[in-house]
């Protein structure tokens, strides 16, 4: 008998935490429906997440006076905002400070009152992340359509957004010490535990996201089992980036059918491109203009710059789908300020880095 | 048909639920009942709604034919016949069926003075099939999410809801479940082996009943569950896997919407660890 109450009370204590600590959801579900009633792929409303950062626009800055001298004459030394008005150049140059700057504000970039000297690095940075936000509006529609994109879509009000990765450090292949891949031992999310290399290989490199058996038994083609584990950890990221499960884009009865999945999964498609254009062609020259050494980790005096910042490679930071979605299957739920702003669109400037 | 020699001794009246003696009467081998009339009256009726959905369908391959709930858009609501109407009549039907078929057998044991183990071990099958097609989808709100009467579209739907929930196998109800299941197909096979053995001596030999059984199992395992034991485990064992499905899908979705794998975060984060989780 003392038995039985004693196992009864571990059965009845453990049941209690287990209903009192993990986070429970509970009805109502908003859900939305994405393919055929027997199918079930079906998307569940994300309400009860905890939300990293804002979802919501800034204020818009009223608009400029129309006419006045273009910036190029009104200002010295402007490389990419050539197209615009002396009044939109400075509107711009304001909404980007709240867009990603807010603490720090122009001093992030302009060092002292010589706003035309190129003495800070972060300048160059920002000239290249403004001519990359350009180069996205205009040549990248197939992903973000009119929605676009604007510094705040990343940002947030922070100079490094809150969603980045680095590449992995190149592990030991052979001998004693050889690792098949870089497994973390430190994590409050079991996701984390999982390795990059698929970040590396496909986000980075053009390594295509291909693999699948074609029959039931290994005798056709066979996809190999590191290659599947690294595609899942590659879905595993969208899905958690983007806040979706895999029905959002596939009908995991055949996962590689385009046909059975939905048109979202076009959308996933030109949106690994485009991730791959900008971390290869764009955030992998910040470090050879903006050095990210890692004794400004412990610089109290500049606390823009969190540990993040700096990779284990003291890289800085690239960007993978949730950089811009957070969490959302379109950015800021779809919200968009980019027609407010036309210096943002345009065509990137001729001779850029892009192919 | 001609009765078995003990057969009569079983054929007594009474132990009827309601109606009294008014269906308390055989059908060649087979007792009828009140309940024996309304499973005949669901199951046929259900039936010929499947063959109507076949009808409407065009397709009468029994493989791919379908009968889906209807849309999410429909709520609690009616759907029209041919878009998710048949799969709400069907599943009353299936549900009427079955319930009739329980309570028959509460009659049946009831006249014959047995336990009532039988129809509750049927009801946790019961259950299981009315958490997925009436519990859950009361739930989240929309008979949509039922699954839909097909041999290869109720995989498609178990794959696709598994993937709603990334990894499903990281569900902890799931495991028991699994757990379960698995447990109750390999005790099954073990008993049927010891049984087997016993009742299949080498030549010569007299057949062995439970005492030789238990001795046995106590000379090598130094224990044994015993002769009633071992069907109590199995009667535990085989309910449980039902209950514990059950129980897996009523969270997935009404108390869980993200990848089940996120739902160990709250291991990680047990404040006993490190700042940054388990190191």
């Amino acid at each position: 008998m003392r038995f039985l109450i004693t196992v009864g009370t571990l059965i009845f204590a453990a049941a209690i935490f287990l209903i009192v600590v993990p986070r429970w959801t509970h009805p109502p579900i908003p859900a939305i429906q994405m393919g055929p009633p027997p199918t079930s792929m079906i998307q569940f409303g994300r309400g009860q997440l905890n939300e990293p950062v804002s979802q919501n626009l800034l204020p818009v800055l009223p608009p400029p006076s129309a006419g006045g001298p273009s910036a190029t004459a009104a200002y010295h030394n402007v490389k990419v905002l050539t197209d615009v008005s002396a009044a939109e150049f400075m509107r711009l140059q304001e909404a980007m400070t709240r867009w990603v700057s807010p603490r720090k504000g122009c001093d992030f970039c302009h060092a002292g009152k010589d706003y035309a000297s190129d003495a800070k690095p972060e300048k160059h940075v920002a000239r290249l992340m403004l001519a990359m936000t350009r180069h996205i509006n205009a040549d990248w529609k197939q992903h973000v359509k009119e929605q676009g994109v604007t510094c705040y879509t990343c940002h947030r009000g922070k100079p490094v957004p809150a969603e980045v990765w680095y590449p992995s450090i190149p592990r030991p292949k052979h001998g004693i010490a050889a690792k098949q891949e870089n497994w973390r031992e430190v994590a409050d999310n079991v996701k984390k535990f999982f390795p990059d290399d698929s970040l590396d290989l496909y986000l980075l490199g053009e390594e295509p996201i291909a693999a699948q058996s074609r029959t039931a038994l290994p005798s056709g083609t066979v996809a190999e089992q590191i290659v599947v584990k690294r595609i899942y950890e590659m879905m595993m990221e969208m899905s958690e980036g983007i806040g979706v499960n895999c029905g959002y884009c596939h009908n995991s009865r055949a996962l590689m059918s385009w046909y059975q999945g939905t048109p979202y999964r076009w959308d996933g498609y030109w949106g690994i491109e485009l991730t791959r254009d900008l971390n290869r062609n764009y955030l992998l020259q910040v470090p050879g203009i903006l050095p990210q050494k890692r004794e400004l980790v412990h610089e109290t005096a500049w606390p823009v710059l969190p540990d993040r910042e700096s990779g284990p490679l003291a890289g800085n930071g690239l960007v993978l789908c949730a950089t811009c979605h957070e969490a959302r299957p379109q950015p800021l739920d779809g919200a968009s300020e980019l027609g407010a702003y036309p210096g943002l669109t345009g065509p990137a400037p001729a001779g850029g880095n892009h192919s | 048909m001609a009765m078995m020699s003990y057969e009569e001794k079983y054929r007594v009246r009474g132990g009827t639920l309601i109606f009294g003696d008014f269906f308390d009467f055989w059908v060649g081998p087979f007792y009828v009942g009140f309940f024996g009339v309304t499973a005949v009256i669901f199951a046929s009726f259900g039936t010929a709604l499947i063959l109507w959905g076949a009808a409407l369908q065009h397709n009468w391959n029994p493989f791919t034919l379908s009968i889906d709930p209807p849309p999410l858009r429909y709520g609690l609501g009616w759907a029209p016949l041919p878009d998710g109407g048949l799969w709400q009549v069907i599943t009353i039907c299936a549900l009427g069926a079955f319930s009739s078929w329980a309570l028959r057998q509460v009659e049946i044991a009831r006249k014959l003075g047995m336990g009532l183990h039988v129809p509750l071990g049927f009801s946790a099958a019961i259950a299981a099939y009315a958490t997925l097609t009436v519990l859950r989808p009361l739930l989240m709100g929309a008979w949509g999410y039922g699954f839909p009467y097909g041999i290869m579209s109720h995989l498609d739907w178990v794959s696709n809801v598994g993937y709603q929930y990334l990894h499903f196998h990281y569900n902890p109800l799931h495991m028991l479940a699994v757990t379960f299941f698995f447990t109750t197909t390999f005790a099954l096979a073990l008993h049927g082996g010891e049984i087997l053995a016993a009742s299949n001596p080498g030549e010569g030999e007299a057949i062995k009943y439970g005492m030789h059984e238990s001795v046995y199992f106590r000379d090598t395992i130094a224990y044994s569950i015993g002769e009633l034991g071992i069907h109590r485990l199995g009667y535990f064992l085989a309910i449980s896997a039902g209950l514990f499905s059950a129980g897996c899908m009523i969270i997935s979705g009404p108390f869980w919407t993200q990848g089940w794998p996120y739902w160990w975060n709250w291991w990680l984060n047990i404040p006993i660890w490190g700042p940054h989780g388990f190191a």
